[in-house]
C-alpha cells in the first residue's frame, strides 16, 4: 500500500526539528474537520498489520450501528476472528471479542487508541486549540495521555496527517486518503516507538 | 416406569440433536457408518471446484461473502485462491501453510504452532472425510436423502474457546464434502460452499509447491 512511504517522508521532515516547538497559536474552527471523519454505515476493509516483522492479514468490518456506536470486526480470510470492538460516541469502548493469543491489556489499549484516532471519535473537545507553521494547521485536541493532532493545509480543505503524541513528539501516525462518498479509500496507521503498522485498503462488496 | 424413563432418556437427547438439523435423522450405527465411509472416500485422489466463502455476523446482520477456486490432492494436500472481492491464496501442503497476500509472502509450519495445526487438520479432514479419526472432536452422524450431516464437537481446549461445533455436509454418491458450516460460540459463523466439484482429475503437483 502506498501510504507508507509518505507517512516516513513526513515524519522524515518532521524529525529534523522539533516537531511542535515551532508551532503558533492561531484562530481556527475545528469544527471544520467533521467533513473529513468517515461515515463507515457499513465498509469492508482488506487489512495488513505488522507487527515487528510479523504479518496478519485478513478483512476489517466498520459498521455504525442503531445507536451511533461503531463496531469494528477483524477476521483473516478464512473467516477465524482476530477481534470485536465496540466505539459509542461518548468514548465508551466495549471488547466482544479478541482471540486469546490478543488478550493483552497494553495490545487492546493501542488497538483502542489508534483505532480512536482514524474514527476521529475525540474531536468534539472544548480543551482544543489550533495551531500553525507556514504550510499547515495543527488542530490539537488533548487527550488523558497526551494530544491527539489533526494536520490540515491551511484552509482546511485537505486533512494531511494525524498524530498521536506525547507532550514532545508523535507516537502514532496516521493517515486518510482517496475518499469515496465518505469514505477513505486507503488508511494508514504507523507507530514511531516500535514496528507496528496497519494499513487497510476498501473492499466494494 | 423405571425402564421407561431410561428409555426416555436415551430417545429424547437424538431427538434434540436431529432437531437441529431439520429433514435429517441421526444415524445410531456410527462404527457401520466410519466403515462404509473410510471406504467412500479412499476413492477420493482429487478435488477442483469453486468455492464461496460466507462469514456471518450475527449481532450486526452482516455478511461477508469471498470467492475462489480449491484444491485438494491426496495425501495431505489444499490450495485456496481467493479472488473475489480480494486477491489471496493459501497452500496447505502436509506440515506447512503458504500464503500470500499481494506481494507479502508468508511460510509457517504447523509444527510449531498448535492452533495452526488444528485448523490444518481440520480443512484437510473435511475435505477429505477423515474427521472420523481426529481426536480433537466427538462426532454425531446425521444423513437426509441424499446427503450426510457430520457434527463435530470439540474437544481440545483451545479449540472449544472458538467452536461451538463444526458441521460438514456429505454428499452420498461419492463422499466428497459439500459444504463446511464453522460455528463460533458468540453465534456467528463461516460456511464454506463447494460448488461445481470435479474429482479425480490429474492436478500437477506445482500448485502445491511452496517455495
Amino acid at each position: 500500500m502506498n501510504y507508507l512511504p509518505f507517512i516516513s517522508g513526513f515524519a522524515l521532515l518532521m524529525a529534523c526539528s522539533s516537531p511542535y516547538k515551532h508551532l503558533e497559536r492561531t484562530n481556527g474552527d475545528p469544527g471544520c474537520l467533521m467533513q473529513f471523519k468517515p461515515s463507515f454505515s457499513s465498509a469492508l476493509y482488506k487489512t495488513r498489520v505488522n507487527v515487528t516483522g510479523k504479518q496478519l492479514s485478513g478483512v476489517l468490518l466498520i459498521k455504525t450501528m442503531p445507536d451511533s456506536s461503531i463496531r469494528m470486526v477483524f477476521s483473516n480470510e478464512l473467516g477465524f476472528k482476530f477481534f470485536d470492538f465496540g466505539f459509542s460516541l461518548d468514548s465508551g469502548f466495549k471488547v466482544y471479542y479478541i482471540l486469546k493469543q490478543m488478550n493483552k491489556p497494553a495490545v487492546i489499549k493501542t488497538l483502542r487508541k489508534d483505532f480512536e484516532l482514524v474514527l476521529m471519535l475525540n474531536i468534539k473537545n472544548d480543551h482544543a486549540y489550533v495551531l500553525k507553521d507556514q504550510a499547515h494547521h495543527y488542530y490539537a485536541f488533548p487527550q488523558e495521555k497526551g494530544i491527539n493532532y489533526y494536520i490540515t493545509d491551511p484552509g482546511c480543505s485537505r486533512l494531511l496527517l494525524m498524530q498521536r503524541s506525547s507532550k514532545r513528539k508523535a507516537v502514532v501516525e496516521a493517515i486518510m486518503e482517496n475518499y469515496k462518498n465518505g469514505l477513505p479509500d486507503s488508511i494508514g496507521i504507523s507507530h514511531k516507538n516500535f514496528n507496528f503498522d496497519i494499513g487497510l485498503k476498501r473492499i466494494e462488496q | 416406569m423405571c425402564k421407561l424413563c431410561c428409555l426416555l432418556l436415551l430417545i429424547i437427547p437424538s431427538l434434540f440433536s436431529a432437531a437441529q438439523y431439520p429433514g435429517y435423522t441421526q444415524i445410531e450405527n456410527t462404527p457401520s457408518f466410519k466403515q462404509q465411509f473410510v471406504q467412500g472416500s479412499e476413492k477420493i485422489n482429487s478435488i477442483t471446484c469453486d468455492f464461496v466463502q460466507e462469514k456471518n455476523l450475527s449481532m450486526l446482520s452482516e455478511k461477508i461473502v469471498s470467492k475462489g477456486k480449491f484444491w485438494y490432492k491426496k495425501d495431505k494436500r489444499i490450495r485456496m485462491e481467493y479472488d473475489d472481492p480480494f486477491q489471496y491464496l493459501m497452500i496447505l501442503n502436509n506440515d506447512n501453510v503458504y500464503v500470500k497476500d499481494g506481494q507479502k509472502e508468508n511460510t509457517v509450519s504447523t509444527r510449531s504452532n498448535a492452533l495452526f495445526r488444528q485448523i490444518n487438520a481440520i480443512m484437510i479432514d473435511c475435505v477429505k472425510g477423515n474427521f472420523l479419526g481426529n481426536p480433537d472432536f466427538s462426532i454425531k452422524v446425521f444423513e437426509n436423502g441424499s446427503t450426510f450431516l457430520i457434527e463435530l464437537s470439540p474437544l481440545a481446549k483451545n479449540l472449544k474457546a472458538y467452536f461451538k461445533n463444526i458441521s460438514v455436509i456429505i454428499d452420498k454418491k461419492d463422499y466428497s464434502a459439500d459444504s463446511i458450516d464453522m460455528v463460533e460460540l458468540a453465534g456467528d459463523n463461516t460456511v464454506i460452499h463447494f460448488i461445481n466439484k470435479l474429482l479425480n482429475s490429474n492436478i500437477p503437483d506445482e500448485l502445491f509447491t511452496i517455495h
